[in-house]
């Protein structure tokens, strides 16, 4: 892990004077403002639960937006400019490992992508005030949503990272990422919606024979529930943003993550070998 | 050939990116298969009231479904009708009902395994499988959205939202004083017990009979005023029980088929009466009886059912059994607040009934209760124990006033001050049978139709009675009840809000960003 935490350093370093990360700052929650008033409007006319609000506040349509750019705009240099540059032959032949590298990097971009969400404790905790909002806002289904959006940022960043080490083009690496991270997101949703068709198709064929026998195993025992575990659109808005912790999905990031990772670290392995 | 050297390699390196690439990929998705299967994911709920969690006793029965050795699986089925996202109050409080319900099926599933089949049915895609499903479980023409709880030919049917959901309907949508219109309220989710109940009562073996004990003092257990036991007798029915009412006064034996004689607040036992119910005892007999006080033409009952508590060795005290309320280090005062307590844990025996209520934390309320203390000539074989007392620092006896409020004097000696009993459990060894006659008297514990009382005390009460007719796979606390809190804002709160989200957070940010650049520029 020699270089990990040189690296870690440098990179959030780049990151902080960066104004790139204030804008994007400034676009969210400006965005986000614009959305949340609006529910405060409908808040004001129908009963509104107090946890409804905390998750349409952190998992409005500017979160997945966020989620869906960012990532990829963070990673889409890690090593891609750095190839362009020649500078990561350089960084190479330093006296770090790849592992320490990749790990440092990420882990930046995790720290700064972590930072972009820190202000919304305080917001909710002005807004939980006595002439804004008011209600018990800072209760532990925001932390575990919070906690959500972490996790799912953090595959994320380490799918942008893998797509970075293997092209040196900075555009196709981060398009190559939000290609991947919108197959997460929205890939189980529209798999899901097939195998309801399948299932209104599957209605009007004979209850019996091998088609329908197979096809009722294909998509009711098979894909649906493998759709359910990768679905992370639902992850976030059904389990995270209820303030509902399954440790199985916990255990599909960090699986995730260690995957992309240990793929990035060959990558840059591969490279040095050739 | 000399090229073909470096041309090797990098083929070599991508097929090691490739081969890599899906070696991660395959240990991925088995790590996900692996760490979601029931026995080892875990589901923390962190939610402020703990609405995805069921309780420990529908746990308990829904992980025991698997060793019944059930022929068929339970099956809870929904048949939701669908509805649209629509402003209107009432369709958001059955969508959310909807949902809740959704979610709560959902968790019951999980802990069930495949001895609990859940289903919810999609008028889109579903229609045919819908319509047969209706036929085989005969639900004839029931409208709106309903789910069914069935075991075999068995069925229990619950409408949605009304039975799994405390909702407030206004009498009139006429516009109050203000400009308001009231509207529906979500008050209280309550699916969890709902369907707990109809699983346990499908569970349960037969419907035992309760016959209510009445008489010319009380003929009635559901007058529209004053204490109405109506809601009770449904909780009652509910759970299982078949209900019925005898006229004590009239009869020369309890019926054979009596699981359970209920004596609600008696009032004007008759020796010859008592004398009945003492012999049902003696015959392995189950008998439930809660006294309370009372008030006839101005003067004050207070009966002491002599003839039945005597043999049984114990007797009811005539005093009023109250709290001491502190009101400085060494002083306490009486008041009419004194006459209601709630006993925990601390305050109840391991008795079987009470067991469950201590582990889930709930208390019992107790209003105008009297003394149970042991006395007179026991008769042989039979024991008793005190099941609920007051803790040693709250109890003391005021003396009631005759036509008068019960008054709550204060005694002059705190060392007077003691734990007093307010429920007991009795059993005796029959005469003949080897069944033994169980009675269980609780002194204030009314089971009234009043919110207050039933929210604490129908656990207690359906506990009793189960544990009577030896249910006790039945002896648990009801499931959590799930109150919404919903946001109330004027149009001061919406203004200040949305100048907050729009214009200052923005503000700040901008503010960062130009502070970004100056440094940047001035390195």
């Amino acid at each position: 892990m020699t270089g990990f935490w040189p690296t870690f350093k440098k990179e959030l370093f780049s990151y902080l004077v960066n104004p790139l990360g204030y804008l994007i700052l400034l676009l969210l929650y400006a965005f986000r403002g614009l959305e949340i008033g609006g529910q405060i409007v409908v808040a004001s006319r129908v009963p509104f639960a107090e946890d409804q609000f905390v998750a349409s506040y952190l998992l409005g349509n500017s979160s997945y937006l966020l989620l869906i750019l960012v990532p990829p705009i963070l990673t889409m240099r890690c090593f891609a400019e750095e190839r362009r540059t020649g500078s990561l032959e350089v960084l190479m032949t330093a006296p770090v490992t790849e592992a320490g590298v990749v790990l440092g990097k990420w882990l930046a971009a995790l720290t700064f992508f972590a930072g972009l969400w820190l202000p919304s404790v305080p917001i909710l905790a002005i807004l939980q005030g006595d002439g804004f909002v008011g209600g018990d806002l800072l209760t532990a289904p925001l932390f575990a949503s919070l906690f959500g959006l972490l996790l799912v940022g953090a595959l994320f960043l380490a799918i942008g990272c893998f797509t970075s080490s293997l092209s040196d083009n900075q555009l196709l690496a981060s398009l190559s990422a939000i290609v991947v991270v919108l197959g997460l997101l929205f890939g189980p949703q529209i798999g899901q919606r097939g195998i309801l068709n399948a299932r209104v198709e599957r209605a009007s064929l004979e209850e019996s024979g091998f088609v329908h026998d197979t096809l009722v195993w294909l998509t009711d025992e098979l894909f649906d529930p493998v759709l359910a575990q990768i679905h992370v659109g639902q992850h976030l808005g059904q389990w995270f943003g209820r303030g509902l912790v399954n440790t199985g999905h916990v255990a599909f990031y960090l699986a995730g993550i260690a995957c992309f990772l240990f793929l990035t670290v060959r990558s840059l392995e591969s490279r040095r070998l050739a | 050939m000399k090229g073909s050297a470096p041309l090797m390699r990098r083929l070599l390196g991508r097929l090691n990116i490739w081969f890599s690439g899906l070696l991660a990929i395959v240990v991925w998705i088995l790590i996900t298969v692996v760490a979601n299967r029931p026995a080892l994911k875990e589901l923390i709920d962190v939610t402020p009231q703990k609405r995805f969690t069921i309780t420990a006793g529908t746990e308990e029965i829904l992980r025991g479904l698997g060793a019944r050795g059930l022929e068929e699986p339970m099956r809870i089925e929904t048949f939701f009708v669908p509805l649209p996202n629509s402003a209107n109050t009432e369709i958001q409080i059955r969508r959310r009902v909807q949902s809740l319900t959704i979610d709560l099926l959902d968790r019951l599933s999980e802990y069930g395994g495949e001895a609990l089949q859940v289903r919810h049915y999609d008028v889109r895609t579903d229609i045919a499988a819908i319509r047969e499903r209706q036929e085989e479980l005969k639900l004839g023409q029931l409208q709106g959205s309903f789910a069914v709880v069935s075991l075999g030919q068995r069925k229990r049917v619950l409408s949605v939202p009304f039975e799994v959901a405390d909702i407030d309907v206004p009498q009139s949508r006429a516009v109050l004083p203000g400009g308001v219109t009231p509207e529906p309220r979500l008050k209280a989710f309550v699916g969890e017990e709902a369907f707990a109940t109809q699983i346990r009562t499908l569970l349960a073996e037969g419907a035992p009979r309760v016959y209510f004990g009445l008489n010319g003092a009380r003929s009635s257990l559901t007058a529209a005023i004053g204490d109405s036991y109506s809601e009770f007798l449904n909780i009652l029915g509910d759970d299982g029980f078949q209900l019925s009412q005898l006229r004590i006064d009239e009869v020369d034996s309890i019926p054979e088929d009596c699981a359970v004689l209920a004596l609600m607040e008696p009032r004007g036992l008759t020796p010859k009466s008592q004398q009945l119910i003492l012999t049902y005892l003696r015959r392995g007999g189950r008998v439930f009886l809660n006294t309370s006080w009372g008030q006839a033409n101005s003067r004050v009952v207070n009966p002491t059912f002599d003839e039945l508590f005597e043999p049984l060795g114990f007797q009811i005290g005539r005093e009023l059994v109250c709290q001491a309320i502190p009101i400085g280090r060494d002083q306490i005062r009486g008041g009419r607040d004194a006459r209601a307590m709630q006993l925990g844990g601390g305050q109840m025996s391991p008795h079987p009934i009470l067991l469950p209520l201590q582990s889930a934390g709930r208390p019992v309320r107790v209003l105008d209760a009297r003394e149970l203390r042991e006395g007179g000539v026991r008769l042989a074989g039979v024991r008793f124990e005190s099941i609920l007392r007051t803790d040693r620092r709250l109890g003391y006896l005021a003396p009631f006033g005759e036509g008068d409020e019960p008054m709550t004097n204060v005694p002059r000696d705190p060392r007077s001050l003691r734990p007093i009993t307010v429920g007991a459990s009795i059993e005796i060894t029959p005469e003949s049978g080897d069944r033994d006659g169980r009675m269980l008297v609780f002194s204030g514990v009314a089971f009234l139709n009043t919110e207050d009382l039933i929210g604490y005390n129908g656990d207690l009460a359906l506990n009793a009675f189960n544990w009577l007719v030896d249910r006790t796979e039945l002896v648990t606390v009801r499931g959590n009840r799930y109150q919404p809190q919903i946001l109330d804002l004027n149009q001061e709160q919406v203004d200040s809000s949305k100048a907050l989200l729009r214009l200052y957070v923005p503000g700040l940010m901008l503010g960062c960003v130009l502070l970004a650049l100056y440094l940047r520029r001035s390195r």
